[in-house]
């Protein structure tokens, strides 16, 4: 058990660099690769994110690469993709003109060398930019492009619900013969009926959801956490959508419920597309780039799916520290957030549709 | 008899410190994890202060909720009749529909709201006055 007050994460990317260095020297057709910089990265609750500086003498990628490099976290939520998956969709949405860091690498670390306990990294370009939510909503020209950028997050989420779906190199993805709500509705109830303490007001959404449940739009590969937070922003533009770990098939709506949730406008309530902007911008910018109207009487259905969903993670995030296998503060106050979703499931179902 | 500060006491002075003598030096690196001890404290304080009331006050709620279920008995608060009466009181919310109006079903939607606002108050008072 390692204990922290950050992340709480057991810090062993010491013991990779040398790994990292060899591997990198070969993909990169270089004469020498150091690693002559890196920082643990702030947030990531489940992740580790590493920003890297790498010297390349020689190759394609000769002189200072500003890279950043994801590593598994000592203990993953369910459903969370493998770092290979995640790099895979990684790529498939860069080649498809989604806005994201490009990936340059995945490394399979197994340890065979005898030093380390091996891992899986990904590696990728560096974007710059912002992605702390509760910086975002208040700079001063996010608010300025406000409108733009709204509009712009609306098109990047429009065009990953465009990639192709019979793309061979997404036949990892699982399908389901039930809809994308009632297999969510019934992952949370059976982790509801699990968890030791019971949680009213989330068997009270789980109830309304199973009551208005609507018809399922056309499947798409949804990003399953698009929203503030999990993009960069750099003078107001997007640079690059992040955190891919729990894409997978879904209705469309999902992920717009998911990105206009209360949760995730960062005290900024009144600007109710992911705290950035309007809504109706939010949602023009996606239809024109995917070129279908978005369904606006279902949307507040996934805001609803979307709490959920979060107190769900928020629990099991509480339960990585209680455990003990992950002693962190910042899962540990995570948990103690479990009751704003509670209070956002009650305003948002206190009107029967 | 112990008569210096309470816990409350030393941890509201205590995240008063971290947050206005020490924070300010603090390097942007670890801004974050300061603010994160600064909430667990707050936190922390808040549940020394309401904890036994917000339990008390849900238990009440809830013999109230099952008056009929459980007629004259008034055994004193435990957070285990708590989770008790809070699993019957799942188990009624699963039965429940949303499609009429339904006068047992604003009860236990005032008592919902009511317990949250108690839990709110303790996690994150400011949350109430932010997003009302």
């Amino acid at each position: 058990m390692v204990a922290g007050v950050g992340n709480g994460k057991p810090v062993k990317m010491d013991e990779q660099i040398e790994d990292l260095e060899v591997f990198i020297k070969q993909a990169a057709g270089a004469r020498q690769v150091k690693i002559v910089r890196r920082e643990l990265m702030s947030g990531g609750a489940i992740q580790e994110n590493w920003l890297v500086d790498i010297q390349v003498s020689g190759g394609k990628y000769d002189g200072l690469l500003e890279a950043v490099i994801r590593k598994d976290a000592p203990s993953n939520l369910e459903y969370s993709r493998s770092r290979q998956q995640e790099f895979e969709l990684l790529k498939i949405a860069f080649a498809t003109g989604v806005t994201v860091p490009e990936p340059l690498w995945f490394f399979e670390n197994n340890g065979a060398g005898g030093k380390t306990e091996g891992g899986s990294f990904v590696i990728m370009r560096r974007v710059k930019g912002v992605a702390a939510g509760f910086r975002l909503v208040k700079d001063e020209t996010v608010q300025t492009k406000s409108r733009d950028l709204t509009r712009s997050l609306g098109r990047e989420l429009a065009k990953i619900h465009s990639i192709d779906l019979e793309n061979p190199a997404l036949a990892f993805l699982e399908g389901s013969d039930e809809s994308p709500a009632a297999l969510a509705i019934g992952r949370y109830q059976a982790y509801l009926d699990s968890y030791h303490t019971p949680r009213p007001v989330l068997y009270w959404a789980i109830v309304w959801l199973k009551e208005f449940q609507p018809e399922t739009a056309e499947i798409v590969l949804c990003h399953n956490d698009f929203r503030t937070g999990n993009y960069m922003v750099e003078n107001g533009s997007v640079t690059g959508v992040l955190d891919w770990e729990f894409t997978n098939w879904g209705d469309r709506h999902c992920d717009i419920g998911w990105f206009c949730a209360p949760c995730w406008r960062f005290g900024a309530v009144g600007r109710e597309a992911g705290g950035i902007g309007s809504r109706e911008d939010f949602y023009q910018g996606y239809e024109q780039e995917f070129g279908k109207p978005i369904d606006r009487s279902i949307i507040r259905y996934w805001e609803i799916m979307a709490t959920l969903r979060w107190a769900v993670i928020a629990l099991q995030q509480g339960e990585r520290h209680t455990s003990g296998n992950e002693i962190s503060l910042e899962l540990a106050l995570t948990a103690h957030i479990v009751p704003e979703l509670e209070m956002d499931i009650l305003r948002l179902t206190g009107e029967v549709p | 008899m112990h008569d210096g500060p309470t816990s409350k006491d030393l941890l509201e002075t205590a995240h008063a410190v971290l947050r206005n003598d020490i924070l300010p030096d603090v390097s942007s690196g670890n801004k974050h994890n300061v603010l994160m001890i600064a909430n667990a404290m707050a936190i922390a304080a808040r549940q020394i202060e309401l904890r036994c009331d917000a339990d008390k006050s849900e238990l009440l709620s809830l013999r109230h909720l099952f008056s009929e279920a459980l007629g004259d008995d008034q055994t004193p608060t435990s957070s285990r009749e708590i989770a008790g009466l809070n699993k019957l009181l799942t188990a009624e919310i699963m039965s429940l529909s949303f499609g009429q109006p339904s006068k047992r079903r604003d009860e236990i939607f005032t008592h919902l709201v009511e317990n949250i606002t108690r839990e709110l108050n303790i996690s994150n008072p400011k949350y109430l006055k932010s997003s009302s």
